[in-house]
């Protein structure tokens, strides 16, 4: 019984927060099927996380330190480098309104980075506090400010090179 | 697009609509996960092969004239590589942990480091206890040698490509620990 109304709780939970997942997928793996895959590997950690969580922490947090723990742990197939001249097809680009190209441009840029970034900026875009970052990536507050400054002056410089591309 | 953009479209992207409630709970099951469930089926098939040789070798493979310790290292051999597989399976498994990722990551790496070197020993006693126990009561001779050299030849592939996806595989922790880390 109990386990059934946790289960219940879980899916609620995470049918609510879904988009943090399909975020991360998208910023992780460059194929449907990537993303995919990495999705159900994201939704059964979090399953089996769930009795842990003690609700310390915000369920966004506790999704997010899941999900990019996974995301960096998975052993992906090998796929063949990508080029991303176009939107990728999938639940984050199905209209093409202004903010859907916007969100295009976004996650080219984040593409750019490496793995470790893309954590880093991730927990930023999503406006944690650098206390918060360091605390979900295990690295020290000013590392996270030292770090998330160059990565901005990083991206900074991919959005000029697309705008005069564009 | 400056950086308040940047963040604005983060947070607005995932926001549409997605996967169903049922659709979820399906994704909670170890049978339907793209990689467990494949690793456990792998697992099982080769736990019902090893189980039909401890039960068959004696009679099929003369077990009777060879002597006792011949049918002992086997069966050490089988139940070692046995114990490997499941060591990997529960390993690769991995939860991961609430923890800081950085920490997370350090035991992940640790823990697949020792399931490698778990493996690969298993590998070499499960192919040395095939040897000892088809060569025994043999004389030297050219069948010994040719047994020797060809389970010795079959043995080296086998570690060279177990040892090149472990080691694929801790490389990519590794990674993951020095972007995070620099």
């Amino acid at each position: 019984m109990h386990q059934i109304i946790m289960k219940n709780d879980f899916l609620e939970l995470i049918t609510q927060h879904q988009g943090i997942i399909h975020k991360l997928c998208k910023l992780y793996r460059d194929t449907p099927e990537d993303r995919q895959d990495l999705f159900q590997e994201v939704v059964y950690q979090l399953w089996k996380s769930f009795p842990n969580f003690r609700q310390e922490s915000s369920i966004t947090t506790w999704m997010y330190r899941i999900s990019l723990n996974t995301a960096l742990s998975d052993f992906r197939k090998v796929t063949p480098a990508i080029d991303y001249t176009d939107a990728l097809p999938d639940i984050l680009s199905e209209s093409s309104t202004q903010d859907d190209d916007q969100q295009v441009q976004l996650f080219k840029a984040l593409k750019q980075l490496n793995d470790g970034e893309k954590a880093l900026v991730s927990l930023f875009l999503e406006d944690m506090s650098y206390k918060d970052i360091a605390e979900v990536l295990g690295i020290s507050e000013s590392n996270v400010g030292v770090r998330l400054s160059r990565i901005k002056s990083k991206l900074k410089n991919i959005i000029k090179v697309y705008s005069h591309g564009s | 697009m400056d950086l308040n953009q940047l963040k604005q479209s983060w947070q607005q992207a995932g926001t549409e609509k997605g996967l169903s409630t049922k659709q979820i709970e399906q994704m909670t099951k170890i049978s339907l996960h793209p990689v467990l469930g494949r690793i456990r089926i792998k697992l099982m098939v080769e736990a019902v092969a090893m189980t039909v040789l401890l039960l068959i070798f004696y009679n099929i493979f003369d077990g009777h004239l060879k002597p006792v310790y011949a049918s002992v290292v086997l069966v050490v051999g089988v139940l070692f590589y046995m114990a490997s597989n499941l060591y990997s399976f529960i390993t690769l498994k991995h939860t991961a942990s609430a923890d800081s990722i950085v920490g997370s990551l350090h035991t992940f790496l640790h823990q697949l480091q020792r399931a490698k070197i778990f493996s690969l020993t298993a590998m070499v006693v499960f192919s040395v206890s095939l040897w000892v126990f088809f060569t025994a009561a043999l004389s030297i001779n050219m069948k010994f040698i040719l047994v020797f050299a060809a389970l010795a030849g079959v043995t080296m592939v086998f570690l060279y490509l177990s040892s090149r996806t472990w080691s694929q595989r801790i490389g990519r922790i590794s990674q993951s620990i020095d972007e995070l880390e620099s």
